[in-house]
């Protein structure tokens, strides 16, 4: 069973999408722990996995073409994968909720945002009174006067409305906040404000959170632990500071290498090379091997699995793999 | 050093916080009162418009005055035959002329709009209920049920609509509701494509998911957001409906198995007119430029609809 301090807990998880052009191998063994009122940052290149990794544990991959083929999903003990889809909806908004990318889009344009933070609560059996209520309150705690639920979504600027959608998401009192790059469709100031608010609400209420982002500086600012992504598996996981101060496998090391520094000079900063594979055809023994300045042969062989490196700090390299392992092989 | 830094930030987090809210100056506007106000920029679509809230108020003018005068100026001036005064031509008395059996045009005329328009706009209606119902469970759920009910509206499609209303009526009898559903079912089809087609669009939009994200229902997903979103199309569809329901009814009623004789409907005054065309025009042309007119305009309207609510074509 699940660790009880774990608030989600996904083991090996695998999710393809099978198109036309092949069998896409969105979720690759992905595996990472959460703990009761921390935040997990989830760190990868477009492509990598993260928002079909949230759409998982929502339970809306959409299908067909979308399949879970394998794996765990723990949250609070019980797997969500077993979970029916009529107790699945009670989970979702009260229990799970979820922040989108795109503000703009995420409002339904038809409907005031009042009415629309109304659904929620009306979701989740509270009576119209309430849910009014309700609405009003949530508005005002995230800034924006309860008079202003008569309107409609084209009537609020792109950070209004983000706050709006944060006050959906949380309007239930949930425990556990996917937030799926809250913050990429925002400018740097609105981004600031919007994160603060989400910070303060979420000691406020003692909500769990998963923070997708690619963009690392966020996570410093705003995570406890880190989980970086490469092709669909979580390639190196730790605490923030661990990760930070640490990086270890060769993609991370790679994702820092490319960020300009403010302390050192340099004129040219090191990308990675080559491009993300192409996930209908994935290499085989470990993902990044084509593109890793330390492949060895035994890598394309090596069957794909992590390596505690001391803390909590777990790394998918074979170069971490621990001696007495290396001679059973 | 490190307090100091957690000190600023906790001062900044502060001040973003207690920043008083500044209202965007905006002009609040729902949407309806933006399609209104682009459509009334739009000099024919208010031309179709004024016309028929003028047939609108002449139908509910006539049924009051024969609800007061118990029907009283229905019998004496609208269906009370004047042997003598037959096929007179326009005059000062009879401003639109007589008709083949002695009836004053003009009468029959206001008196009959109320059978076009509230035939037609009751057939549209049930199709529009029946329709989109059937195109929205369709294009929201997909695979089989989607296939099930497209492949019966294909079937229905492949009738002429004309044809279909025929067999209704042929099977059902002549009573005037009959003729409403015959009309109403065979604008079923048309319908539900475009709902279809519509849900098919919107279903993919982030905001559904993120209701779905909610925990909502499927039947408050579907008519809290699917079906709201994907109304304008079918909005014009169903305007530029009503112009074909008014022509099936007037078609039925010329070839006798819409409304009877002697109720004053237009295409019935057009068919019984026929026969005298060479003696007298203006008893074909005054009903046929009114089922025309009317046309028209629902026409008009409907296309300024269509522009006023193209968000592409906003401002």
């Amino acid at each position: 069973m699940a660790d009880n301090d774990n608030i989600l807990e996904i083991r090996d998880l695998k999710i393809v999408y099978k198109t036309q052009e092949g069998v896409v191998e969105a979720l690759n063994g992905a595996s990472l722990s959460l703990k009761r009122g921390q935040t997990l940052g989830l760190v990868g290149e477009t492509g990598a996995g993260k928002t079909t990794l949230a759409r998982g544990i929502m339970g809306l991959i959409p299908k067909p073409p979308g399949q879970v083929v394998g794996g765990e999903i723990f949250f609070n003990g019980t797997d969500l994968l077993k979970a029916s889809e009529h107790d699945m909806r009670k989970v979702r908004g009260a229990q799970i909720s979820m922040i989108f990318q795109d503000p703009m889009t995420s409002l339904n344009p038809v409907m005031t945002v009042g009415e629309q933070i109304e659904e929620v609560l009306r979701a989740h059996g509270r009576s119209v009174k309430e849910a009014v209520e309700g609405a009003h309150e949530m508005l005002e705690m995230v800034g924006i006067p309860k008079e202003r639920a008569e309107e409609y979504p084209h009537q609020f600027s792109g950070g209004m409305k983000q706050r709006i959608i944060i006050a959906i998401a949380l309007a239930c009192n949930p425990e556990f906040l996917i937030a799926d790059e809250p913050t990429t469709a925002l400018d740097v100031t609105i981004q600031y404000q919007v994160l603060v608010m989400m910070q303060k609400l979420k000691e406020q209420f003692n909500t769990s959170m998963l923070m997708i982002t690619h963009d690392l500086g966020i996570v410093a600012q705003n995570c406890d632990y880190v989980a970086i992504m490469y092709a669909g598996q979580v390639v190196e996981y730790g605490a923030l500071r661990e990760i930070f101060k640490d990086p270890r496998h060769p993609y991370t090391l790679g994702l820092f290498g490319s960020i300009p520094s403010l302390s050192e000079d340099t004129d040219r900063l090191t990308p990675i090379e080559g491009m993300p594979p192409d996930p209908t055809r994935l290499p085989t023994g470990c993902p990044f091997h084509p593109r890793c300045q330390y492949a060895t042969e035994a890598c394309a062989q090596w069957k794909s699995e992590a390596y505690p490196v001391g803390g909590e700090h777990t790394v998918r390299c074979l170069r971490f793999q621990p001696a007495e392992k290396r001679e059973e092989a | 050093m490190i307090m100091k830094k957690q000190e600023r930030i906790q001062k900044a987090r502060e001040d973003v916080l207690n920043k008083p809210y500044e209202a965007a100056d905006v002009k609040q506007r729902s949407l309806f009162q933006e399609t209104w106000m682009r459509f009334r920029r739009s000099k024919t679509a208010m031309f179709g418009l004024c016309f028929l809230l003028f047939l609108v108020l002449v139908s509910i003018t006539t049924v009051v005055i024969d609800v007061v005068t118990d029907q009283e100026i229905y019998n004496n001036y609208v269906i009370e035959q004047d042997p003598a005064s037959r096929l007179q031509l326009p005059s000062g008395e009879h401003l639109l002329g007589m008709d083949e059996l002695g009836r004053d045009i003009l009468m029959r005329l206001l008196w009959g709009a109320r059978y076009s328009l509230f035939m037609s706009l009751l057939s549209i209606v049930v199709a529009l209920l029946v329709g989109g119902a059937l195109g929205a469970i369709a294009g929201y759920f997909g695979g089989k049920t989607d296939n099930i009910i497209m492949r019966i509206m294909d079937v229905l499609l492949s009738m002429p609509p004309m044809l279909l209303a025929l067999t209704v009526v042929a099977a059902l009898g002549t009573a005037t509701i009959n003729v409403v559903v015959a009309v109403g079912v065979s604008f079923v089809p048309s319908f539900a494509r475009v709902l279809r087609a519509s849900v098919l669009q919107v279903k993919e939009q982030e905001y559904i998911e993120a209701a779905k994200a909610v925990g909502s229902s499927h039947f408050r997903i579907i008519t809290q957001f699917v079906i709201p979103n994907s109304l304008a199309p079918i909005i014009v569809q169903g305007t530029l409906g009503v112009a074909n329901a008014i022509l099936t009814i007037a078609s039925l009623s010329f070839v006798g198995l819409g409304v009877q004789s002697p109720l004053p409907e237009w295409g019935l005054m057009l068919s019984n007119a026929r026969n005298y065309m060479r003696e007298a025009w203006h008893i074909t042309v005054v009903p046929g430029i009114a089922i025309m007119l009317t046309i028209l305009s629902l026409n008009l309207m409907g296309d300024g609809l269509r522009d006023a609510m193209d968000p592409k074509l906003k401002n």
